[in-house]
């Protein structure tokens, strides 16, 4: 039975192959129940989009991939563990790809 | 050496002595070639061997190493960059900055895989490689001239068009010995660091040059070496953000800019906040939307990264500069208040013109105009200057002054961060962003971004030397938690060596951001070696440890591997708000030279570490 509503922004180029025309941010509104992750809706996200998953995930599909920027409330969120935190109703989460410098 | 079983090279280290201008040439055996390859790990060899702790960096026993590496002028792509090394002046101790463009090649082509300068001429010079020969050239009249001035008048008196000839030389401040110079070349490229541009100029060297001629690096094997280069370029273009840097430089698309503000990365007034909603516009893709942009690739290179772009309106139309790179939009963008730009390129061009590195002059003039709002400074002290936030036309003034000299303030803030920082009392101290060893970090707000802050602090070089930033590499470890310290440390002690044997390869970083394999495929390929990934991270590493080395024969203490309080501050506002890295900064270090088999207390590679790495002469003269 679902608690809430998560708002999930990817913003390019995660979101590339998920936009309809090709580029730009894509914002999905995911239903969630109690006792819902990070990590966890994140896992389902990638089950249902395979091309996310491709970019969110490391080829052995188990392992967050490293260069992705996970901002839940506009805090980033890339402490051990803390993707096992609870979701509640009303958050937003944020994926973007990690950018260097040069 | 012989030409025929060594592929890559062209076959001699031209030696020039400018205090008695001769000119000298050397080859180095096989086995050396296999175990510094180039570039950097020349750099790494030649320093420690040649330059002792007694040689100070503007003494004429220092030495100015210019290398490429054995896939400079090849097909690779990007293989025209040059690896500089010297004793640098902000540290005291080693650095090895790399500029691209096109002198990697064609110094090859002109007969020469590394130039190794020392002394200090008696009148200022340039070195004009060409048809396998090198002269010394009389370069007084070059002098007060800026960096693109000295290029374009070099060409037209040797009679070559823009792309016959590679230039690469320092403008004024280079010439006035400011601390933070550097050497500008090909219009669009630099090698900034730990003021190298001073040592050159303490050499009464103005400029060295290369023909494109008709020289050509041998390959021994093409027939691999094609389906190499084509493999490097599609996983580039399969990885999205090294595909992004192709595509729009380092500066990027909108999407770029917005995202280094959701991602607590971008450099916003000093540190003081990391807000910043003009960020859209201090990117590749407003200035490739608004004006003119003519791209400006590097030899051999596919990508759509460098351009040239003309203003086309407001007041600096018709004005050509080279686009900026990210950290420069940065830095004379965001970190210095300016919203505008149009301002911000024409601050970056200012640097190149007047050769100095932008890094250490953007986080000089934010800590400047901190201290100036707050009253700590007073237009007493900044010689009539407003050094206000957003205030371009003051800064665009500062720097002449500094690059010039003029007045006791620039002389003063020509010393670089640290010292003026020191000069300039506690506050500034305080709020100045620096790594204690005496430079300033690359443009980013690193509180959002651990590994690049303790790997620029830890590293030997006076900038960042390691951590591995493409598609996942089975060789290389990459980073999954940014703000873990253990993993953090444990990434740049495990990935340390990889940064360093593309430096040594003659080859732009943004065209080698693959799996290390497909890179050692093409050198294979290029040399006839057979080197493993893992032989080739080692060259890497042996060339770090030779540096580390180098620095503590030169009195780089341990002590100073520590960020300023301003740079480990913990962040006000933004999406790094209340995550502070200081806490564990011991902790970090700790594992770090755990890892790296080096002694926590001394900073010394251990024996077994150095020996490990065919470095038993170092470990003789550290452990003795």
């Amino acid at each position: 039975m679902s608690t809430g509503k998560v708002r999930v922004e990817i913003r390019p180029w995660l979101s590339d192959g998920l936009s309809p025309n090709g580029s730009g941010a894509v914002v999905l509104e995911e239903q969630i129940e109690k006792g819902a992750t990070v990590s966890g809706l994140l896992t389902r996200l990638a089950a249902e989009h395979k091309a996310l998953g491709k970019v969110l995930f490391e080829p052995d599909g188990r392992q967050l991939n490293g260069e992705v920027c996970i901002v839940v409330d506009g805090r980033l969120l890339q402490l051990p563990g803390e993707l096992d935190k609870g979701l509640k109703d009303g958050t937003t989460i944020t994926l973007l790809p990690v950018i260097d410098g040069g | 050496m012989s030409k025929s079983t060594v592929g890559g090279y062209a076959g001699k280290i031209l030696r020039v002595d400018l205090t008695r201008e001769r000119i000298s040439e050397e080859t180095l055996d096989e086995a050396t070639l296999r175990k510094w390859v180039g570039g950097v790990g020349f750099g790494a060899k030649y320093l420690y061997e040649e330059v002792s702790p007694r040689v100070k960096w503007d003494s004429p026993g220092n030495r100015l190493i210019v290398a490429s590496g054995p896939l400079g002028g090849t097909r690779v792509g990007g293989s025209g960059t040059i690896s500089i090394s010297a004793k640098g002046c902000l540290t005291n101790g080693a650095t090895s900055t790399q500029a691209n463009g096109f002198m990697g090649a064609y110094m090859k082509f002109a007969g020469y895989d590394a130039v190794i300068f020392k002394g200090k001429a008696k009148r200022w010079v340039y070195l004009y490689m060409h048809d396998g020969t090198a002269e010394l050239r009389d370069a007084q009249h070059l002098v007060g001239k800026n960096t693109w001035e000295t290029e374009d008048m070099i060409k037209a008196e040797l009679g070559y068009n823009e792309r016959g000839m590679s230039v690469f030389g320092i403008g004024p401040a280079g010439e006035n010995l400011v601390k933070f110079a550097g050497i500008f070349g090909d219009k669009d490229h630099a090698a900034g660091h730990n003021g190298i541009g001073a040592v050159m100029g303490a050499k009464k060297l103005k400029a060295f040059c290369a023909a494109r001629g008709r020289g050509s690096v041998p390959v021994k094997d093409s027939g691999q070496l094609l389906p190499a280069v084509e493999a490097i370029w599609k996983g580039l273009e399969s990885d999205p953000t090294t595909k992004a840097v192709l595509d729009w430089g380092t500066g990027g698309t909108y999407e770029a800019g917005e995202q280094r503000v959701t991602a607590g990365t971008l450099p916003v007034k000093n540190y003081l906040t990391t807000l910043y909603p003009e960020a859209r516009v201090m990117t590749c893709q407003y200035t490739r939307e608004h004006w003119n942009a003519k791209p400006n690739p590097c030899w051999a290179c596919r990508s759509h990264h460098c351009h040239m772009i003309t203003i086309t309106d407001g007041p600096y139309r018709g004005l050509t500069v080279e686009e900026p790179e990210y950290e420069m939009f940065a830095a004379w963008g965001s970190l210095v208040g300016n919203t505008d730009p149009a301002e911000a390129l024409v601050l970056s061009n200012l640097l190149t013109l007047l050769g100095l590195e932008g890094n250490e002059a953007g986080f000089l003039m934010s800590m400047l105009i901190e201290l100036y709002e707050k009253g700590v400074l007073t237009k007493k002290d900044t010689d009539g200057l407003e050094l206000t936030w957003g205030n371009t036309a003051a800064m665009r003034t500062l720097l002449e002054r500094i690059a010039y000299r003029e007045g006791a303030f620039a002389k003063l803030l020509g010393e670089g961060t640290v010292r003026a920082a020191k000069a300039l009392g506690k506050e500034a101290q305080d709020c100045g962003i620096y790594a204690l060893k005496g430079h300033s970090p690359r443009g980013h707000d690193h509180r959002g971004m651990w590994r690049e802050m303790f790997d620029t602090v830890t590293s030997d070089i006076g900038t960042y030397e390691s951590g591995y930033w493409g598609p996942p590499d089975p060789d290389v470890p990459g980073l999954r938690h940014r703000f873990a310290p253990d993993e953090v440390s444990t990434h740049i002690a495990k990935s340390k060596g990889r940064r360093q044997f593309e430096d040594a390869l003659g080859t732009c970083v943004f065209c080698t951001r693959v799996p290390l394999q497909l890179v050692v495929n093409a050198f294979n390929a290029v040399t006839g070696w057979d080197f493993t990934p893992k032989e080739a991270q080692d060259v890497g590493f042996r060339a770090a440890n030779a540096l580390r080395a180098f620095n503590i024969r030169h009195g780089v203490s341990v002590e100073l591997e520590r960020p300023s309080p301003r740079w480990s501050s913990t962040p006000v506002d933004g999406p790094a708000k209340g995550i502070s890295v200081e806490p564990h900064w011991d902790s970090m270090l700790d594992n770090y030279y755990s890892l790296m088999g080096w002694d926590r207390k001394t900073g010394k590679p251990f024996p077994e570490t150095l020996k490990s790495l065919g470095l038993e002469n170092i470990a003789a003269d550290l452990w003795k």
